[in-house]
Order: structure tokens, then sequence, then C-alpha cells
């Protein structure tokens, strides 16, 4: 564990050190914007942190809201991929990959809760709303909703890696009920719908459980196609 | 302990790397495996390591054929290809966190692993600084440290001074007289050829026994 987690936050941070400084500085102009286009800070605050969007009309909430799912998908995808990287001997010698995995979702899951916690602190302060039970609700939220936005991303991954065909569909149907439910991923939207935050959870847990039999079943294809 | 290698191919995406490759790896020897750039070995290594799958063929542990039941062989160590480690770790650091995986030895193995590979001065540096040699070494000493039944070993000598070659190969052939089953791999043939006990040439797609006359 102290193996796969030292070596994520060091490559992690290191190397997208610059892509982080990026993403704060993207959002800090957001913020200025923001700032002029709305009248309460948690107008303000919801719109920096892409909590929510008119899905009617385009605008620049749109964009945001895009922008913090796209960011949150950059981390899964390079810490799934970064474990196929180098000597793999060094560490799959050692660690049945089950166990592997279950460690890699452990770190994907820390720098997720890491980045969006320092976005909650930082931009509630810059925004200046300060309820902190609405903040954390918004946060309880946001952190289930993008992890399971990840975890199905890493299962549509082993898919392609499997079969492509399943991959395809799968990827069709999961797009087909995002547009059937319009998208029911807005944070502000789902905040008093219980229901849809328990099925977001729940998502989460199933997928992750699914990714950990497929990470044992698939690794050779992992490891032949990414070299 | 014995590994069976048997009617093993490999293709990639059609391309033929391996044809019906046939092998028998016994405890107490030293295997060579020679042959050109690019001639498989790197790829039949990751095969008895369970990374890559053979497209046909199988390969058995001691009768156990662990790809199929999708798990790496237990107590084997391997440096396949380059040795790489976290740059902003210290060799030390690098070689400790490894060995906590499995927990079976400490400080103390490690460090006399540094030693013997004459190591042990820079084993404070970052793994970043790290010249080619070193790094080399650092590869090494990751397989050797936990004294595995299995070592493979890819290009092992690449970019070591002469004297600590020498003392590496003693070093594997004590290892070879308590029951190890060492593989080599080298496209340099003159390095392993004074210390196997049989040699195999990668040709083409084929592997053939190549004579040893000492
Ligand atoms: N994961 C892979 N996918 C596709 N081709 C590969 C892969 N790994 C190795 N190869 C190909 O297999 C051949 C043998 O490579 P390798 O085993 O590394 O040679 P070497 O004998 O120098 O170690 C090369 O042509 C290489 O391009
Ligand atoms: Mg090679």
């Amino acid at each position: 564990m102290r193996y796969v987690l030292k070596k994520d936050f060091a490559q992690f941070f290191k190397k997208n050190s610059k892509l982080v400084a990026g993403i704060f500085v993207v959002l800090l102009f957001y913020s200025i914007y923001a700032k002029y286009n709305y009248d309460s800070t948690k107008q303000v605050f919801v719109a920096i942190l892409g909590l929510y969007m008119d899905k009617n009309s385009f605008s620049a909430d749109m964009v945001v809201f895009f922008f913090h799912i796209v960011v949150f998908i950059y981390i899964v995808l390079y810490l799934f991929f970064s474990m196929f990287r180098g000597n793999i001997e060094n560490l799959f010698l050692r660690l049945p990959m089950k166990k592997w995995f279950f460690y890699k979702q452990i770190s994907i899951f820390l720098v997720t809760i890491l980045l969006k916690s320092s976005f909650y602190i930082i931009f509630s302060i810059i925004s200046g709303y300060f309820d902190f039970f609405h903040v954390l609700s918004y946060f309880c939220i946001d952190v289930i909703f993008v992890i399971t936005i990840q975890e199905l991303l890493m299962f549509l991954l082993f898919l392609f890696y499997k079969n492509k065909v399943f991959f395809l569909l799968s990827s069709l149907f999961l797009i087909g009920i995002f547009l059937i439910f319009h998208f029911p991923l807005m944070v502000l939207k789902i905040q008093k719908q219980y229901f849809f935050v328990a099925v977001y959870a729940v998502f989460a847990f199933l997928f992750f459980f699914i990714n950990g039999v497929f990470a044992k079943k698939s690794s050779m294809h992992l490891f032949e196609g990414s070299r | 302990m014995k590994i069976e290698v048997k009617n093993v191919s490999k293709e990639f995406k059609k391309v033929v790397v391996l044809h019906d490759v046939n092998v028998t790896f016994e405890e107490g020897k030293i295997y060579g495996l020679v042959g050109r750039n690019g001639s498989g070995k790197s790829v039949f290594l990751k095969m008895l390591c369970g990374f890559y799958t053979p497209t046909s063929g199988e390969i058995l542990y001691d009768g156990i054929n662990f790809i199929k039941e999708k798990t790496f062989p237990s107590d084997t160590r391997a440096l396949i290809e380059k040795p790489d480690f976290i740059s902003d770790l210290t060799g030390y650091e690098n070689l400790e966190l490894l060995a906590q995986i499995q927990g079976k030895i400490g400080k103390e193995e490690i460090v006399e692993v540094l030693k013997k590979l004459h190591l042990e001065k820079d084993m404070d540096k970052k793994f970043s600084k790290y010249s080619l040699g070193m790094k080399q070494k650092l590869g090494i000493a990751q397989v050797l440290m936990e004294d595995p039944k299995v070592m493979i070993l890819d290009e092992p000598f690449n970019g070591i001074e002469d004297e600590t070659v020498e003392e590496l190969r003693d070093w594997l052939l004590e290892e070879k007289k308590r029951g190890k089953i060492i593989v080599l791999a080298t496209h340099i043939k003159d390095d392993i050829a004074k210390i196997v006990d049989e040699l195999y040439k990668f040709n083409g797609e084929t592997m053939t026994k190549v004579s040893l006359e000492k």
C-alpha cells in the first residue's frame, strides 16, 4: 500500500504540477467573471465549482461544469496508466493484482479528495460563501458524483481492452442513460434528492467491486497493450 | 522445483515473435539466453513472469499454469529491460518500500545486498541522480535481496564495471549451488558464457540449444 501511494503521489504531483497550477489559474480567472455576473456569493461559489449548468442554453457555466469533469477524468486516466509504465516486475511479482488494484483505487480516491477539498476551501474563501453546512453537503455529493464517473470510466477501459464490441455497446448504453435522464449530474440539482445521491453511491460501490474482478482478469491485456 | 515451457508461441497482432519454444528450467542451474536485439528475449522473460500471455502453449511452475489462474509466479524476482524506480526516493528507500510489500526482509538484508554490489556509499542518493550502472545495480539488488527461488535477469551487466561484474558472476554461481533457478538473457554472449550450464539462442522465431564446449 505504501509503495503504491508513494509512487502515485510522487508521480502525479511532480509530473502534473504545471497542470494543477494551470487548473487553479483558469478557475481564478473564471471566479473574476463569476463575481461580475452573479449577485449572491452562493451563485458565485456554485458557478466556479461547476456544480450547476443550465442545459438549455450555452453558457460559461456549462464549460466550467465539463471542465471539472474532464480534470477528474484526467486524474483517473493518468493514475490508471501510470501503473503499467516502467518496471512492472518490481511490483507485480510481490503484490497480487487484485490487492494492487484495490490500493490503486484508494490512491485515486485520495488524489481526488485532496484536489476537490482544496478547490472547495480556496473558492469558498474567494467567493465569500461560508455556509459551512451547504459547502460540506455539496462537497460530499460532488465527491460521490466524481467517483462514480471515475469508476464507470475504469470499467469502460477494462472493457475496451477485453472486448471492443462490448465496450462500444456499454458506452452507448451509458450515454443513452445520461441523455434519457437529462444529465442528472448537477450537484446542485440533486442536492435535495437523496435518492439520486444514493443511486450514485451504490453505482460507485458496484463498479468498484466489478473493476476489482476485472483488474485481475485482464491484467495481461493491460500489460501487453500499454507498452 | 522446475519450470516447464511447452510449445510456447507468441504473436503480436499476427507478427510472430516466438514459435514453438520448448525448454525446462531446473533447480541448481544457470540458463543463458542469447540473441540479437529484438529477437524476443524480453518477451520470453515477460511470459515467464506471467505478464504476457503465450498465444499458444503453456508455462508450468511445478505443474501449475499460473497464467491460466491469472496470478504471477511466487518466489520469483525479475529485472526485465531497464531498471525503473521512484525517482524522488533514494536507492535505499526504493528497496525498503518494495521489501515492505511482503515483509520478508528488513534493513540489514537490504544494506547487505547493497554492500555486495558496491552501492552502499550511494544508497542515500536519489534514484534520479544515479548513473546508468548504479541504476542497473539497484535493479539487480531488487532481484537478489529477498533470496528468491527463481531469479530472472535481462541484460544484467549493462553499464556495470568489470570488477563488479566478475563478483556478480561468482555470486550467481554461489546462488546456483544453493539450488536456485537462474535465467540470464543477453545480446552479448561473452558476458555469461563462462557461468551458464545451458545456453539457448533466439534465432528468428525459434529458440535452439547451443552446445557448450568449455
Ligand atoms: N507489448 C508488445 N506489443 C507489440 N510488440 C511487442 C511487444 N513487446 C515486444 N514486442 C516486439 O517483440 C519483438 C521482440 O522484442 P524483445 O523481446 O524486447 O527483444 P529482445 O530480444 O531485444 O529483448 C520486437 O520486435 C518488439 O517490437
Ligand atoms: Mg530485451
